[in-house]
This record gives C-alpha cells, sequence and structure tokens, in this order.
C-alpha cells in the first residue's frame, strides 16, 4: 500500500482500484463481458463448418459444404450478397456526400437553429426502423417504385445519414477556420479551398461515416424486409431461410458478414491512422 | 513616400452592439514596418483582419494603392499573411505548403520548383522541404509560414502576432531576421503585437490602438519620447504619471506644483501648465545630496534589481512616490532602502499627456 501512495500522486484515482480483491472482480467481469459478446459468433462459426443437415450446436462432425452451397450451390446467396454489396456502397456514397455537406455548416454554428436541425438529422437513431420501413413502403407503394433497388438505397440512406453527419461532425468541429482562411489569403478561391484544405483535413471523419453508413446498410434487415421485393438482400435472403428450410448455409452466410464488416472496419482504421498522423498533431501544436 | 494602404474612418460593428473598430484613419507608406500596438480589445487584430479580408468593414474604406478594396475577397487582394498560429497546411509538406500559392496561380513546376528553393533558402530551411509541419520546432513552422506568404512576392505582408509562441532568445533572433527579410525584400509590413518591446525595436512606424481607436501613430522614438496620451504613455515603457497645478511664475519660468509633491518648474513647451504630465523613470536621477536644480528630501521606499539595471521608488513627504530606473553599471549612486535621497531631472522631460 506504501508504494500505491507514491503512485496516487500522479495517477490520484484509477490506480487505486488496481489493489485489492476488487480489481479481481472487475477483471472478471470483463472477461464475462467479452465472452457474453463473442459467444454468438463464436456459435455462429462453429456451426457454418457443420457436417450436419439442420443448424446443431455442437454440430456432430465438420465440412464445408454449407460455403459450397453458399458460394457455388444454391446462386441466388451470392446473388443476395452482391445486391447487398451494392446497396450498401451506393448508401455509404449518398449518405456520406449528404452527411458531410450537412454537417461542415453545422459543425460551425452556421447555421439557424442548427441544434434543431441536428436533432432532426439524428432522429432515425432513435426512431424505430420499422416506422420508416412503414413510412417507405406507403410512399414507394403509392409511386410504384416499391421492388426498385433505389427505393432500399434511399431507405438505407436515411438510417445511415447520422452516422455519417456524427462522424464529420467530429473532423469538421476539430478543424481550424483559419486553416481555410490562410488558403484564401494565399489566393485560393473557395472551390480550390474546400477540394485541396477543407475534404483531405475532414477524411478521417468522411471515412469513418462512410464505414459505418456502409455497415448499417449490409446489416440491416428490416427496411429491406418491406423493400427488396423478390430480389432480396443477403440479410433479407437469410431471413428467408430461416423461416422456410433451417440449414447451416445461414451460418456460413453469417460468417461472411462477420468477415466483410472486420474487412471493412480493419481498412477504414488503416486509412484513418493513415490521414490521422499528419493531422493530429497540429492541434497538440495550438497548445504549446 | 508613396502610401500603400490607407484606411479612412474604418469602423467594425459586431452585433449586436459590440464595437471592435471605432472610426479609424491610418495610412501605411510603401516599403515601411508599421506595427498596430494595443492590449487585447483594442482592435488591432480586427483591422488587420479587414486588410486581409477575412473581416468586412460596417463602414468605412479601404485603399490598396490606391485601389478601393473595401468588398474584395482575400483571394483577390494579393495580400502575404502571416497568422499567430501559422495556419500551417498539417496535411501538406514544407515544400507543398510553400507551393501552396504558386499552385493556385497556375505556375509551371519548373517555375515553382524554382521560387520554393529559394524561398526555403531565404528562411533557411533548406534541406526541410520534404518534413511536416508537426516535425518542425516553432521557429521553423514560423519561417515556412513566413516563406508561404512571401512566395508570391505580394508588396504587402501582413502578419498577427507571429512571434508570440516562441521562446525569448528565439523570439530576438526571429525578430531581427524578419526585419532583415524586410528590408532585403522592400515589402511593406504590418505588424500586430501587444509586446512594445517588439513594436520599438522592429518599427518604422508604431500605431498604438485602444479601445478601437488609433491613440497615436508616430515613430517609435517620437511616440516613447512624445506621448500624446497617458494611455500610449503608459502602454509604450513605463512612466510616472504627475497631476501638476500651476504655480505662478518666477522669472521666464512657469512653475507647477506636483500632487503632493513639490513645486517644479515647467517645460517651455508647456501649452496649458495645468493637467496631466509624463516623466520617465530613466529621466530621473538621484543624488546623495541637494544640488542646484534637485528635489527633495525623498526617502528610498523600494530598490528592484532588474540585472542590466535597477528600479527605485522615492517618495516625498507630502506623499508622491516617483520611480527612476538607474543603469546597474553606475554602482557610486545605488540607492538602498531608507536611505534619503534628492531627485534630479530636465523640466524638458516633463511630457503633457491627455487623459484619454
Amino acid at each position: 500500500m506504501g508504494r500505491c501512495h507514491k503512485v496516487s500522486h500522479v495517477q490520484p484515482v484509477y490506480r487505486s482500484f488496481g489493489y485489492g480483491g476488487l480489481s479481481a472482480i472487475l477483471d472478471l467481469s470483463t472477461v464475462l463481458a467479452l465472452l457474453f459478446l463473442l459467444a454468438p459468433v463464436v456459435i455462429v462459426i462453429v456451426i457454418s463448418f457443420s457436417a450436419d443437415s439442420y443448424l446443431q450446436f455442437p454440430p456432430s462432425g465438420f465440412s464445408v459444404r454449407w460455403y459450397a452451397n453458399f458460394f457455388v450451390g444454391d446462386p441466388t446467396w451470392v446473388h443476395a450478397a452482391r445486391k447487398s454489396f451494392v446497396v450498401a456502397t451506393s448508401t455509404a456514397i449518398i449518405a456520406t456526400v449528404l452527411g458531410t455537406l450537412v454537417a461542415i455548416p453545422l459543425a460551425r454554428g452556421g447555421l439557424r437553429g442548427h441544434s434543431m436541425i441536428e436533432a432532426l438529422l439524428l432522429s432515425p437513431l432513435i426512431i424505430s426502423p420499422m416506422i420508416t420501413a412503414v413510412a417507405l413502403y406507403g410512399f414507394f407503394a403509392g409511386v410504384g417504385l416499391i421492388k426498385s433497388i433505389f427505393a432500399l438505397i434511399l431507405g438505407h440512406s436515411i438510417l445511415a445519414l447520422p452516422y455519417a453527419v456524427m462522424n464529420v461532425s467530429v473532423s469538421a468541429k476539430a478543424l481550424d477556420p483559419r486553416l481555410e482562411q490562410a488558403a484564401m489569403g494565399l489566393g485560393a478561391r473557395p472551390v480550390y479551398v474546400f477540394r485541396r484544405v477543407t475534404i483531405p483535413l475532414l477524411a478521417p471523419g468522411i471515412i469513418a461515416g462512410a464505414f459505418f453508413a456502409f455497415l448499417a446498410s449490409f446489416d440491416e434487415v428490416v427496411i429491406a424486409l418491406f423493400l427488396s421485393g423478390l430480389d432480396p438482400t443477403l440479410q433479407k435472403r437469410m431471413w428467408d431461410d430461416i423461416r422456410l428450410e433451417i440449414n447451416p448455409t445461414v451460418a456460413a452466410a453469417s460468417t461472411v458478414l462477420v468477415a466483410v464488416s472486420l474487412v471493412a472496419f480493419s481498412a477504414a482504421i488503416l486509412l484513418q491512422r493513415f490521414l490521422a498522423r499528419r493531422i493530429a498533431v497540429s492541434a497538440a501544436r495550438d497548445d504549446s | 513616400m508613396p502610401i500603400t494602404i490607407e484606411l479612412s474612418q474604418v469602423r467594425k460593428v459586431y452585433p449586436p452592439s459590440f464595437t471592435a473598430v471605432d472610426g479609424v484613419y491610418l495610412t501605411v507608406d510603401e516599403g515601411s514596418f508599421t506595427t498596430l500596438l494595443g492590449p487585447s480589445g483594442s482592435g488591432k487584430t480586427t483591422t488587420l483582419m479587414m486588410i486581409a479580408g477575412f473581416e468586412t468593414p460596417t463602414s468605412g474604406r479601404i485603399l490598396l494603392a490606391g485601389r478601393d478594396i473595401t468588398n474584395l475577397p482575400p483571394y483577390d487582394r494579393n495580400i502575404g499573411m502571416v497568422f499567430q498560429n501559422y495556419a500551417l497546411f498539417p496535411h501538406l509538406t514544407v515544400y507543398e505548403n510553400v507551393a501552396f500559392p504558386l499552385r493556385v496561380r497556375k505556375r509551371s513546376r519548373a517555375e515553382i520548383d524554382a521560387a520554393v528553393a529559394r524561398a526555403l533558402e531565404l528562411v533557411q530551411l533548406g534541406g526541410f522541404a520534404s518534413r511536416y509541419p508537426r516535425q518542425l520546432s516553432g521557429g521553423q513552422q514560423q519561417r515556412v509560414a513566413l516563406a508561404r506568404a512571401i512566395i508570391f512576392e505580394s508588396p504587402v505582408l501582413l502578419m498577427d502576432e507571429p512571434l508570440g509562441a516562441l521562446d525569448k532568445n528565439l523570439r530576438h533572433h526571429m525578430q531581427s531576421e524578419l526585419k532583415r527579410l524586410q528590408r532585403s525584400l522592400g515589402v511593406t509590413v504590418v505588424y500586430v503585437t501587444h509586446d512594445q518591446g517588439e513594436a520599438v525595436s522592429m518599427s518604422d512606424t508604431v500605431v498604438v490602438m485602444n479601445a478601437g481607436r488609433v491613440v497615436q501613430q508616430g515613430s517609435p522614438r517620437d511616440i516613447y519620447r512624445r506621448p500624446k496620451t497617458r494611455f500610449a504613455a503608459e502602454f509604450l515603457g513605463e512612466t510616472n504619471l504627475l497631476t501638476i497645478e500651476p504655480a505662478g511664475s518666477r522669472g521666464h519660468l512657469q512653475l507647477g506644483r506636483i500632487k503632493g509633491g513639490p513645486l517644479v518648474p515647467l517645460p517651455h513647451s508647456a501649452t496649458a501648465q495645468g493637467g496631466l504630465y509624463s516623466l520617465r523613470p530613466e529621466d530621473v536621477t538621484l543624488a546623495r545630496s541637494a544640488e542646484d536644480g534637485s528635489f527633495g528630501p525623498a526617502v528610498v521606499e523600494e530598490v528592484v534589481y532588474l540585472g542590466d539595471a535597477l528600479r527605485c521608488r522615492a517618495a516625498f513627504p507630502e506623499g508622491l512616490a516617483l520611480w527612476t530606473k538607474i543603469p546597474a553599471g553606475d554602482t557610486s549612486l545605488l540607492p538602498r532602502e531608507g536611505e534619503t535621497v534628492w531627485l534630479l531631472w530636465q523640466s524638458e522631460n516633463l511630457i503633457a499627456v491627455s487623459q484619454n
């Protein structure tokens, strides 16, 4: 405990937890929380390699037959995956472009009633996607676009927009307006400043926003149920599968989803880190 | 000398009712180093931002080489600017930062290469072209900002407290470098600072500002020796402020009584004999005994050692205390606290100042 005292000069509160029985309890609960979060993923991955013809854990044997079925055997799976990818990519582009254009004036407080607008933009996070889905269904049924991919992309863009706005806002709030002033003083017109100064400096937020927007669409099922018609997305295809014929292909599909999420996440982090390394330091320098 | 920048009756009011700049009239001579000096909130930075084009005056006009630029956007003004925090682009290398104004102007690659090399050489950063701003020290970043501001050969360079973030030694070094660069380029510099030492040592012209107005414009020596207002006298250097009441005359000498102090002869130049006067501490000397023209006796109350000088406060029995400043090398005059002394000054060093 004497040692603890010395340390507490520097790190007053956190360190005092580091000793005695409390620490063991905290460590244990962290491990339990992680297990709790990871268990479904682990179970699904294990089942996807099952040799059985139905969903069962633990499986009686292992094979890759369900992956074969997913990628080759039943072409509707790859077709659905391709549609999900197209929808998610389009959603990411629309939500990010729109989100960026809105987040910049929002972050600077340049819009009249900006806190109201911000609350409205983030509302899809709070409102149940079912409400959005029903509203869109009603609207697109009226104009006869119910089975169009555009309806689905539009619906997903509504859900994805808050992620884009939030992530770009973080970067936009940290952006020093003097950098844009400096560029203008050096002779750059507003469009040039936007392209060469504003956008590169917002890049980390834009990338994070695009990543979350992509996943918001790729993992979405409620709106897809209403709007994807007979040509389902991967999530919708999995939903149909579970309802009609329960075999482990759905587990293989889930594993593919996890893999896509991981790859997208890693790519976003790597790209962000590469860009942030250049930018983050300028903020720290101002404090010195 | 031709006038490069002229501000006439420039006002800047921020809604609802904050007047940052309140009717400024200002002329900047071509090729001069002009400093806007004032405390924070005096309107000096707002004035600079209006010259740069980042702020638009609420009323009044700004002329650049005779042309009205009041409503011209900053990118059409062709004015170089160095910001307080340098505002270097963190995502660009030193080379790209410095090349930025030329890229905007669509110069050829060869031309840009040559100009960047020349500009970096000029600020002694020859080997740093491929670094990023974060990899440079504060002083080096400062020079990059400078190189970027001069590379497009703007006739006017604006600087907003560019040395504020540097430590003292580096600041002195950069002061003389800036001055050398300004002379060799022949560029007109408008410089903003709250550091009176910096203003005095670098400028051809100092513009003292307070509460959104120009208090006095002149050479540093002129403003230091002949302040017109109490504010200018107190902001530029240290001073004793004396309230003097007229007390008749003796022969051709006008006399006055310092409030709380002795009867003194007034300077010939004084038109209104009574009022407020400034007396610089270094113009007051001490004597151990009464001499011809000395005032006293007074008691030394405080002695402060400054390294190169001593500052000493002596109080008259009537209550007035005066600061004197004595070069530390002059050991024969070193006063001690509690000692009785007599004070001497030339009456011409009493400078009448207005209250505002």
